[in-house]
């Protein structure tokens, strides 16, 4: 108890990763994580909070994140500015791969972190959006499990969309 | 861990017989024991009780078991059984590895102009999409992207019908108008339940007035048929209220004056 309480009045909480990797956080990139809010508000933040769905390679990166974030928000730069400046960092933080990108979205999700989630899952429907077919099956690993007809049946009800 | 083998199979069957229970538990712990596997519970009832009474009551207690022609005890039975259960209700997931509630949440974020090139991915995406619950649930989260439609006329008097998409600002063509509609004169149109465009009554050039109701599904992307209307009429007036599609006046073939009566037609009920 007493470790948590030290903690607590330095305001630094250590997260650890699935595969046990422990991570030293501030409390202002902490409650942007909504699990980790209501863990501190609760009391709960023992010696270290354990978070056994994200690895320790997506964690770092959402750390990363939130403390961008937090930087940028405290920072006393005008909103704007503030704005634009998340807005190249966000752009740039999304370049990364898909298969990355779906874990940030589904760590996001198990965190609770709105904004990332939001910009995962944005990101990961632009790249739908811009893919042909085969590429969005291949980006996914999803199996095209229609036969050659029923696939040609699809094609001609939708035959406008696919010039 | 799983239920203790003994005393799920005696949940299960209820047996009357006390001895034969004893039996069953018996040859249940020697299987469980040596082959660590759970006890098949729906196909042991005659080695325990070779009456037909009792098998019978136990069919009545059990629903789905059966007489079975080998009195062993296969311990794959009831695995077999699951699985095939399992096929038939759980489906693909929609991207492999993750929930689909993460998926969804990717796809409902698709402009609604690349919903068709979806529909090709996979069958389990066909029918996410040509479904009402994405689309409802882009509509709760303030999504959803309207489309104007518009029917046209061609010179030789034919009507197709276009979409607008607002957002990306671009036409798309509807299916064809089904034949006996399409030359129709003077007919009404509306979009109710949010997704249906309906193309009522009017006038064809050599049939004359029609009470024919047609509507275009945004889901399905095809054109259906609804119920006809009470009376033929064309060039009358319509209108929405609360999702019901309200017909008044208008003129019919063969009768002099404007028609005075008005009617209804509430998709749900479809009449």
């Amino acid at each position: 108890m007493s470790s948590s309480t030290e903690l607590t009045e330095k305001k630094v909480f250590l997260l650890k990763s699935l595969d046990g990797v422990i991570f030293e956080v501030e409390e202002s990139v902490a409650v942007q994580l909504e699990v980790i809010r209501e863990l501190i508000e609760g009391d709960c933040a023992r010696p270290f909070i354990s978070l056994y769905n994200v690895t320790s390679e997506i964690l770092a990166l959402v750390i990363e994140y939130c403390k961008h974030h937090a930087e940028t928000c405290s920072g006393g730069t005008s909103a704007t500015i503030a704005d634009e400046d998340l807005k190249t960092f966000d752009n740039e933080f999304m370049n990364v791969d898909e298969n990355i990108l779906l874990e940030l979205c589904s760590a996001a999700d198990y965190l609770d972190i709105k904004s990332l989630f939001e910009l995962t899952c944005r990101t990961l429907a632009s790249l739908i959006k811009d893919r042909t077919i085969i590429e969005v099956r291949k980006m996914f690993n999803v199996e095209n499990d229609f036969s050659v007809v029923e696939e040609k049946a699809v094609r001609k009800e939708f035959a406008w969309a696919f010039k | 861990m799983a239920p203790h083998p003994e005393s799920e199979a005696e949940a299960r069957h209820g047996l009357p017989c006390k001895d034969k229970r004893l039996e069953v538990r018996r040859q249940k712990t020697t299987l469980s024991s040596r082959q660590g596997l759970k006890v098949d519970s729906v196909s042991c009832y005659c080695k325990v009780d070779s009456g037909l009474k009792t098998v019978v009551g136990a069919r009545k207690f059990v629903p789905g078991s059966k007489l079975c022609i080998q009195p062993d005890i296969s311990p794959h039975a009831r695995k077999r059984k699951s699985s095939r259960g399992e096929r038939t209700r759980v489906q693909p997931p929609l991207l492999p590895g993750f929930p689909d509630y993460l998926a969804i949440a990717c796809l409902i974020r698709v402009p609604r102009v690349e919903h068709n090139k979806l529909r090709l991915v996979c069958k389990r995406w066909y029918k996410l999409l040509a479904g009402n619950f994405l689309y409802s649930l882009r509509k709760s989260l303030g999504m959803a992207e309207e489309w104007v439609y518009v029917i046209k006329r061609d010179r030789d008097g034919r009507i197709s019908g276009h979409a607008f998409d607002l957002t990306y600002r671009m036409w798309q063509p509807l299916p064809p108008v089904p034949v006996e509609y399409s030359s129709a004169l003077g007919f009404g149109s509306a979009v109710l339940s949010g997704c249906h465009l309906y193309l009522f009554g009017g006038k064809d050039p050599l049939k004359g007035s029609m009470r024919c109701v047609i509507f275009y599904s945004a889901r399905t992307n095809k054109w259906h048929r609804a119920p006809g209307m009470i009376r033929k009429r064309h060039f009358f007036g319509s209108c929405v209220i609360n999702n019901c599609l309200y017909v008044d006046g208008g003129e019919c073939e063969g009768i002099q004056r404007t028609l005075s009566s008005a009617e209804v037609y509430g998709p749900l009920r479809n009449c």
